[in-house]
């Protein structure tokens, strides 16, 4: 993946403002508004001023911010960083100070030394992501810190954008930019519309756009909740055009020039020789017959043979390497891969595309955003008959005709050639396609249960069983296989396991193993209890109302379905559970109990059809996961026959 | 640490003057040509990557200065049998303290078809990840069934102490090490676990001191083991310097005095340091009160921050801040000053590479704790999650440096003792819970009314996560501890926490946690009857099932004990069934006393049922014969954990 939203990115990392005024605080105001509250942000402004020399903008931005320290332990925390690429911007004049009370007022104590380093990056094996980090001194609850520091941005494509939310409530925030009459200014402004004031102040020759916010609340961080990008309002600027020696120079007034953009740096990728890749080429593709299967072959092949590794320094976070060097270093990120995808195909005579894509953690489309902000990845668009397929090779292990799950729903800027695009939606995955499908065969004998067991996995849920299964080697998939197994109690010894179809992307993955449940089944006088739901996904998974402040986000649709035959042998039961179910629009599960030829068959199914679970569907979710647990909880009564 | 230990009076020790700058035996180093990849044998083949070659070269040599300088070589050579070690073995990373430390490097990879391609020097880039540098490298055209070699030479500081691990992750064919040093400087080493001792050969006037192995195993990760600890490593040591007929080179004594040194660098700002001690009025308190006092108030007002400003102590007392170092000069000065007896207690994570009083390397100095004799009582001055009377396990049950400052006339320095650090009992670390149980009318829950109370190592820093984490952060904070005990579905109510402080008295109480819980997972329907499973109130229990051929010794980080009673009250109406199970009875003993064991047990009177269970680990220390008990005892738990009973209509 390469990068992009990096300026908001530090904004939502980084909270703090300054200058040499004394801070203006309620401290005991604050403590009763938020009791407990460890950090309040004061203000959080940035002010971007873009100057047209009449050949050349020039674009810096300047931050302010001041943050009030309560949390007892706020000593601990006195390191700060400012975070950059330093391709596309640089950082200067950094005012860090710490204000200690002193009586009425403040005593202020500045950060002398301010460091640099080249941070590490999760995911990014090398880039031109760069650190400026301090430390506050003479920290104490009730300290004020702040900071201020310039930010020169090089290339008019990369305007900043302002999030509205941070980790602490902010009292204050506001960002504002001035622009001169000479260039065309605009905003994309999402979220609340009340949320955010917007004020525009034009002069003579210059017009400033200011949005204002008091009292913002705190971004409550969750597990799989959207990006907040989704949730906190926010302010994005771009160029349309502006006056370059009396000619206006169009920048991204809309996709089509964000496209143009693109593929202006992609001037030599466009020409490129394509010696060694016609040769691979034709050598992956020999002996097959049919397009499809060509494009597979291919694919496949990128994915198998071309290892992840994110090393973009500077432009290269936008411009892919070519194709016979990534064919040749046998690594790259996404850009590279999509690249050599791309020239792959087209050597094989297959229409074949890089396309641009953002993946679902960004909020935007094109058509409302013509901005590099809209994607942070690269795949492969494969054009067959009227159908689009996208393929993206930073998998390890994906099905053909299935885009990564990151993806899904998500527009697709396929560069056709030097001059035209298109603007094409990922398809987003049915349930139907991802699935896992366990049917276990068991008998009793005292209080353990021995069975034997056939599960299958398809789609994204075989993908992430793949993972965990080789995290370690070849060699011990096995191993992680059944230390992974959760049948019944746990208390579980697995024999003869056996798996297929682990790295054959074409087939489901399948385990086929015995097993023996020991203690599992209670035992009173005459009489066993045994809960034949051997396995109970989302069994407690009951959403916190109260607490929870994000929608919920699930990586993909899937079906979770299967069976559970026990064979009587000389047991009788005289009555089965009532069959249960719950059929949602979105979610849903049945279980049903059957009696047939000596045999108890419990007939299973649970799907989640939705990538997204609104706030607003909590507590039909919740109704869901209570029957559901209350169906997991039937057992059945079984007595030796006389 | 390490750092300022090698300050320059100890190149001193080793200076040669009139000398001719020598040629390092690795400056010349190369590769031979190569033209494919190298057969595997087929046990070879059964692991993710076989290191075909590993050799390290740690020279040293003199400039033309006389001055000691030290070259590192080493070269890898890596056959990739698939995926997962392909995805390791294509990025290098080479740790440095500059990007200059790299003289020398060269990387090649041989794919199947014998391609070779080449990468140099220049192709690397500089990173910082968690405060430590390193020069990386992606490396191009490796493929599975292919082969990565690469060598390089790093300039360091000059370290007189190595280690060197010969035992990692992967399968390693062939490795050796060689210490190269000039005729008269002499290493000494030991070889741990299993590795054999190195030999020491003098040629044309340099000493080689070299160790191999062949064919040497991955070590495995297992449960309650010391896996770093327990890999092949050799530890060497400059013992002598036969120019200057010294001899027994950096002993104990020496690594004493040299503490004494640095925590007394700032002993001329006595007065900043006396106006700091006035401020925290001790005058009158006893010398423990002091002790806390003085540790509280650093601990509460003072971060440690190693920033690379210069330091001292009234740039502490502004700032603030300050590295591990200074704070804990800062504490030694002060109780000097306070005149409470203490002495400075410098070891190693036990779990990382045990003490051994016998080599006396200073690689085993790593952690800096306080033992004050008038208390008996041992401090680590710079964690935040401990206070006076306990510091960090890991830290304990094994022996280390006490040194006492030592005055004579006008001269003080530091007299250095080998002794024991000692872990605390169980009767110190244990976790206590009780649990008050009704079922509800409805019967979809269980209404459990708990209490826990957690002693010494048992709290498992909760006490002090829940000291520093922020007010609003605290409740969400029980409600996880609780749900990590129940699961996810459970409804905490009247929660409260108790003796957390870690600034007051409190710290030296078990730390306590009560609960009303609602958990409706623990009710199972069964006809007219019910289960419920009891044996879940205990939580979630370490399982150990299935088989695997135990490799390494049991060790564990401290003795400990676990107290279980449940009270239920079987509702009116119905009888309870299945009680026999809950009499567990798994006891192990050793020569002196009970070792461990897991005990449960019952009592019914009327509606109301008893039940009470202690699980215990009084040993550290278990070989391998002894894993099947042990394996007993903790399966004894999870065992517990599944137990059902029956309740059923009268």
């Amino acid at each position: 993946m390469f990068r992009l939203n990096k300026i908001s990115l530090v904004l939502l990392l980084f909270v703090a403002l300054g200058s040499s005024a004394q801070p203006v605080v309620n401290v005991e105001g604050i403590k009763q508004k938020y009791p407990g509250i460890g950090y309040y942000t004061i203000k959080q402004n940035e002010h971007v001023e873009i100057k047209n020399s009449g050949s050349k903008l020039a674009i810096k931005s300047t931050t302010e911010s001041s943050v009030l320290l309560l949390n007892d332990h706020a000593v601990l925390n006195s390191e700060r960083s400012i975070y950059y690429y330093n391709t596309f911007s640089e950082i200067s004049d950094i005012d860090a100070r710490t204000w200690v009370p002193d009586g009425s007022r403040f005593k202020q104590v500045k950060v002398n030394e301010i460091f640099t380093r080249k941070p590490a990056k999760s995911g990014i094996f090398y880039d031109d992501f760069m650190e400026k980090y301090f430390y506050y001194p003479s920290l104490r609850p009730g300290s004020v810190i702040s900071l201020k520091y310039d930010e020169e941005i090089f290339d008019p494509h990369m305007l900043p954008s302002f999030y509205f939310g941070g980790n602490y409530p902010i009292e204050q925030a506001s960002f504002s930019v001035t622009f001169p009459s000479s260039v065309k200014l605009k905003y994309l402004y999402k979220g609340n519309p009340d949320a955010v004031k917007f004020e525009e102040k034009k002069g003579k020759n210059e017009t400033t756009y200011t949005w204002q916010s008091m009292d913002v609340p705190k971004f409550e961080s969750e597990d799989n909740a959207p990006d907040p990008s989704f949730v906190v309002p926010k302010v994005v600027l771009y160029i349309d055009e502006f006056e370059n020696n009396k000619v206006q120079e169009k920048v991204l007034p809309d996709v089509k020039h964000l496209y143009k953009w693109y593929s202006t740096l992609l001037t030599d990728v466009w020409k490129e020789d394509q010696g060694d890749t016609k040769k691979l080429a034709d050598s992956l593709t020999a002996g097959i017959s049919g397009d499809d299967a060509k494009a597979k072959a291919l694919f496949y092949w990128v994915q198998d043979h071309i290892k992840y590794i994110a090393f973009e320094d500077g432009l290269g976070g936008f411009i892919p390497r070519p194709a016979s060097e990534v064919q040749r270093k046998r690594y790259g990120d996404c850009k590279d891969k999509a690249t050599l995808l791309c020239e792959l195909l087209r050597a094989a005579g297959l229409r074949g595309y890089r396309a641009w894509i953002g993946t679902r953690d960004i909020d935007y489309t094109y058509a409302e955003l013509p901005s590099p902000q809209v994607d942070n990845h690269m795949i492969t668009a494969y054009n067959s008959g009227n159908k689009w397929y996208f393929f993206d090779a930073t998998a390890d292990q994906i099905y053909f005709d299935t885009p990564t799950s990151m993806i899904q729903g998500k527009e697709a800027l396929i560069g056709i050639n030097a001059d035209s695009f298109l603007v094409v939606k990922v398809p987003e995955m049915s349930m139907e396609r991802n699935k896992i499908l366990s049917d276990y065969k068991i008998s009793i004998s005292n209080d353990t249960v021995a069975g034997k067991a056939n599960e299958q996995y398809t789609g994204y849920v075989k993908e992430n069983v793949y993972a965990r299964l080789t995290a370690d080697g070849l060699s011990k998939v096995k191993e992680n296989a059944i230390k992974g197994l959760y049948i019944g109690n746990n208390k579980h010894h697995v024999d003869t396991f056996s798996y297929s179809g682990l790295t054959n992307r074409d087939s489901a993955l399948s385990f086929n193993y015995k097993f023996s449940l020991m203690n599992y089944v209670t035992i009173a006088d005459d009489e066993m209890y045994l809960n034949m739901n051997l396995k109970k996904p989302y069994g407690d998974d009951i959403i916190d109302i109260k607490k929870r402040k994000n929608d919920r986000i699930f990586e993909f649709r899937y079906v979770d379905e299967g069976t559970t035959e026990l064979a009587m042998g000389k047991y009788v039961t005289d009555k089965l559970p009532p069959d249960r179910k719950y059929e949602g629009k979105d979610f849903g599960f049945s279980i049903h109990y059957e009696k047939a030829d000596g045999k108890i068959i419990l007939h299973r199914k649970l799907y989640v059809d939705t990538l997204l679970l609104k706030i607003n569907q909590f507590k039909e979710w919740n109704d869901f996961i209570e029957q559901l647990s209350s169906a997991y909880k039937e057992t059945i009564v079984l007595k030796i026959s006389k | 640490m390490k750092r300022i230990l090698n300050l320059i009076w100890i190149l001193s020790i080793v200076t040669l003057k009139n000398t001719v700058a020598q040629n390092y035996v690795c400056r010349n180093y190369d590769w031979a040509e190569v033209k494919s990849v190298q057969e595997l044998t087929a046990e070879e083949k059964k692991e993710p990557s076989v290191v075909l070659k590993d050799l390290r070269f740690s020279e040293y040599i003199y400039d033309n200065n006389g001055d000691l300088e030290l070259y590192y070589t080493r070269h890898r050579l890596i056959h990739i049998v698939e995926q997962k070690s392909l995805d390791e073995s294509n990025k290098i990373y080479i740790g440095v303290s500059s990007p200059n430390d790299v003289v020398t490097f060269k990387a090649r990879t041989i794919s199947l078809a014998g391609k070779i391609q080449e990468m140099y020097k220049g192709d690397m880039k500089l990173v910082t990840e968690d405060g430590s540098q390193y020069m990386i490298l992606a490396v191009e055209g490796l493929e599975i069934g292919g082969e990565l070699e690469y060598f390089f030479t790093l300039k360091s500081d000059v370290n007189y102490f190595g280690t060197e691990y010969l035992q990692g992750g992967d399968f390693i064919r062939k490795e050796s090490l060689k210490v190269i040093s000039p005729e008269n400087l002499v290493f000494a080493s030991k070889s741990y676990n299993g590795l054999a001792a190195a030999k020491d050969t003098l040629i044309e006037h340099k000493r080689y001191l070299e160790v191999t192995a062949e064919n040497v195993m991955p070590l495995p990760d297992e449960k309650y083991s010391i896996d770093n600890a327990n890999r092949m490593r050799l530890e060497y040591k400059l013992s002598e310097n036969n120019a200057t007929n010294a001899h027994h080179l950096f002993s104990w004594q020496d690594a004493g005095r040299r503490y004494y040194d640095v925590t007394h660098r700032f002993e001329d700002e006595k007065k900043a340091i006396s106006k700091f001690l006035d401020k925290l009025k001790l005058k009158g308190k006893s010398q423990e009160e002091q002790v806390k006092a003085l540790e509280n108030y650093i601990k509460t007002e003072f971060n440690i921050q190693s920033t690379g400003e210069e330091e001292s102590m009234s740039k502490l007392f502004s700032k603030r801040y300050a590295s591990k170092t200074t704070i804990t000069s800062l504490y030694i000065l002060a109780l000097e000053q306070l005149e409470i007896p203490h002495e400075l207690v410098i070891t190693s994570d036990r779990f990382h590479i045990p003490f051994d009083e016998s080599f006396e390397t200073w690689n085993y100095l790593d952690d800096m704790l306080i033992y004050f004799p008038g208390l008996n009582k041992y401090m680590d001055p710079t964690s935040y999650f401990h206070r006076l009377g306990a510091i960090p396990f890991q830290n304990t049950a094994e022996k280390g440096l006490y040194i006492k400052k030592m005055t004579i006339g006008d001269a003080s320095n530091g007299i250095t003792t080998v002794r024991y650090i000692p872990v605390t009992g169980m009767d110190v670390n244990y976790d206590r819970m009780e649990a008050n149980i009704t079922i509800s009318p409805d019967w979809k829950t269980a209404n459990m009314k708990t209490n826990r109370e957690m002693g010494g190592y048992e709290d498992n820093n909760l006490r002090a996560a829940y000291f520093y984490a922020a007010e609003d952060k605290k409740e969400e904070l029980v409600k996880s501890i609780f749900s990590g005990w129940f699961g996810e579905e459970m409804k905490a109510t009247n929660t409260s926490v108790a003796n957390f402080n870690m600034s007051s008295d409190e710290v030296n109480k078990p730390f306590i946690m009560n609960g009303d819980i609602d958990v409706s997972s623990l009710i199972e329907k069964a006809g007219d009857n019910y289960l419920f499973s009891v044996g879940e109130v205990i939580g979630k229990q370490v399982e150990m099932y299935q088989d695997h051929q135990r490799v390494q010794p049991i060790e564990i980080g401290y003795p400990h004990k676990y107290f279980r009673k449940i009270i239920f009250q079987v509702p009116e109406g119905y009888t309870v069934k299945g009680l026999d199970k809950l009499n567990i009875n798994y006891v192990f003993k050793n020569d002196k006393e009970n070792d461990m064991g897991f005990v449960s047990s019952y009592t019914l009177e009327g509606q109301t049922l008893t039940i009470n269970g202690e699980e215990y680990y009084n040993d550290l220390y278990m070989p391998i014969s002894e894993f099947e008990n042990f394996k007993k005892v903790v399966n004894a738990a999870a065992d517990f954990n599944k137990i059902k009973l029956i309740l059923a209509k009268k």
